[in-house]
């Protein structure tokens, strides 16, 4: 008898907090973060140097969400010293079983982007040096420079203050994602591994989220417009009718999470974006949407949106993307705006099978937002 | 709600399962086993042992008298 995925999931995990296996082989996928070894990190770190060898790691925590972040601090014997590797990394795992049906299983996806995609993308991103995963065991392991260490970078989240400069900046970067590949024949060839958005969107509403949704609704009512509350039946129809616009094509690399949590700047102020276990082929209207309602405070929002989608339409024509009335453009804005809401509905209210990804006050402000959006460009009919 | 018919046939003393039921019902109960014994783990600990806990609840049907198993 052959278990589901929960089941073989589960059983894998604990499997792995019984027997607390550590890895020495590179081609070994450590199940935590405390796992990794010296041995398999200098395989992983030092190839490049030789005599180099790591003597030591140490393990802290970062954060917990989707995934379980901690920081790695290594220390290298004296050829590695002398050649100045890198000491500080970032490392994101899998330990857990929730983490596991979470992310385990579309960590192929964030490793692929960095190794087959992020090199034909003029964009800032985190300096990936190895990703590891096992389908099977849900088992994950993607680890970064310490970009506080190498880029002096600041991680934002909803309490980071953009300038106009700098949401410019975050637009023309998913522009140049957008454009580049922008009804590529590659996207059903070389990249036809990035799955189709409402594969993305059907397998989040496989997992129970539409419940959660209406639950956070409720939880979140005082700070959604009436008007938005009021129309809160239509806003899951509304999400699954943006869905034609991604099917109608031509297609574009998404994000699908441009929250601001998922940004960091770097010491010159230019914004990079990370988490990409979430890509997807799609329209880019649903990255405006998203980043604009989640970015910029309303107040912001109101004042620059205008102008920030013109500018954006500009970098995605000059980056290989099409040719975009402004009128059109804020169609499909309006239109990708309950897909985004819908990222934070199940997030602050979500079902037994998913961690708890964000602090609920993110999840709170994060409606806020949207659904002010929302309101403000016309609540769906 | 998952649950199973244990059919206990009139004058006989056997009862009986319907084997494809048992088999869904027992994928079940384990997924459901694996499931709550890997939630209960230790955040970042290496466990010894997990203990898991699930609740049934028997019911009689007072017409055939048969007896289903809830979860």
């Amino acid at each position: 008898m052959e278990l589901g995925s929960r089941a073989r999931l589960s059983a894998h995990t604990l499997r792995d907090h019984l027997l607390n296996p550590v890895c020495r082989t590179s081609d070994e996928v450590p199940w935590c973060a405390e796992a990794l070894t010296p041995e398999w990190l200098t395989r992983v770190l030092c190839d490049k140097t030789p005599g180099a060898a790591i003597s030591r790691v140490t393990v802290s925590t970062a954060s917990t969400g989707s995934s379980v972040r901690k920081r790695i601090l290594v220390t290298y014997n004296t050829a590695g010293t002398v050649a100045g590797l890198v000491t500080r990394f970032f490392a994101k795992t899998t330990p857990d079983v929730l983490t596991r049906l979470t992310s385990g299983t579309s960590a192929g996806q964030e490793a692929r982007f960095f190794t087959e995609l992020a090199p034909l993308l003029p964009i800032e991103l985190p300096a990936h040096r190895r990703s590891s995963f096992d389908r099977v065991s849900g088992r994950s392991l993607h680890l970064f420079e310490d970009l506080v260490e190498t880029r002096a970078a600041q991680f934002c989240d909803y309490r980071t203050t953009f300038t106009h400069r700098q949401i410019e900046a975050a637009l023309e970067t998913l522009a140049c994602l957008h454009g580049t590949l922008h009804g590529d024949a590659r996207l059903v060839t070389q990249f036809s591994w990035i799955p189709r958005y409402e594969k993305f969107f059907s397998a989040l509403a496989a997992t129970g989220t539409r419940a959660g949704h209406e639950q956070a609704m409720e939880e979140a009512r005082h700070l959604i417009p009436p008007a938005v509350y009021a129309a809160r039946d239509r806003l899951w129809p509304a999400a699954e009718d943006s869905l034609a616009e991604h099917a109608e094509g031509p297609r574009s690399v998404i994000h699908s999470d441009v929250h601001p949590g998922n940004w960091y700047l770097t010491a010159e102020g230019r914004p990079g974006l990370c988490d990409w276990q979430c890509i997807a082929q799609g329209h880019w209207s649903r990255d405006l949407a998203y980043a604009l309602s989640s970015m910029l405070d309303p107040l912001s929002r109101r004042q620059w949106e205008q102008d920030l989608l013109a500018r954006y339409l500009q970098a995605l024509a000059a980056a290989g993307g099409p040719d975009i009335p402004l009128e059109t453009a804020w169609h499909h804005y309006r239109r990708q705006l309950p897909a985004a809401l819908l990222m934070w509905t199940p997030t602050l209210c979500h079902p037994p099978t998913m961690p708890d990804m964000q602090p609920v006050v993110v999840s709170l402000e994060m409606i806020r937002r949207i659904t002010t959006a929302i309101d403000d460009l016309g609540v769906p009919t | 709600m998952r649950s199973i018919l244990v059919q206990i046939p009139s004058g006989e003393r056997r009862c009986t399962v319907a084997a494809a039921a048992l088999e869904s019902f027992a994928r079940e109960i384990i997924d459901d086993l694996l499931f709550q014994a890997a939630r209960a783990i230790p955040d970042g600990a290496a466990a010894g042992q997990v203990e898991a806990t699930l609740t049934f609840t028997v019911m009689l049907d007072p017409v055939t008298g048969d007896l289903r198993i809830n979860r």
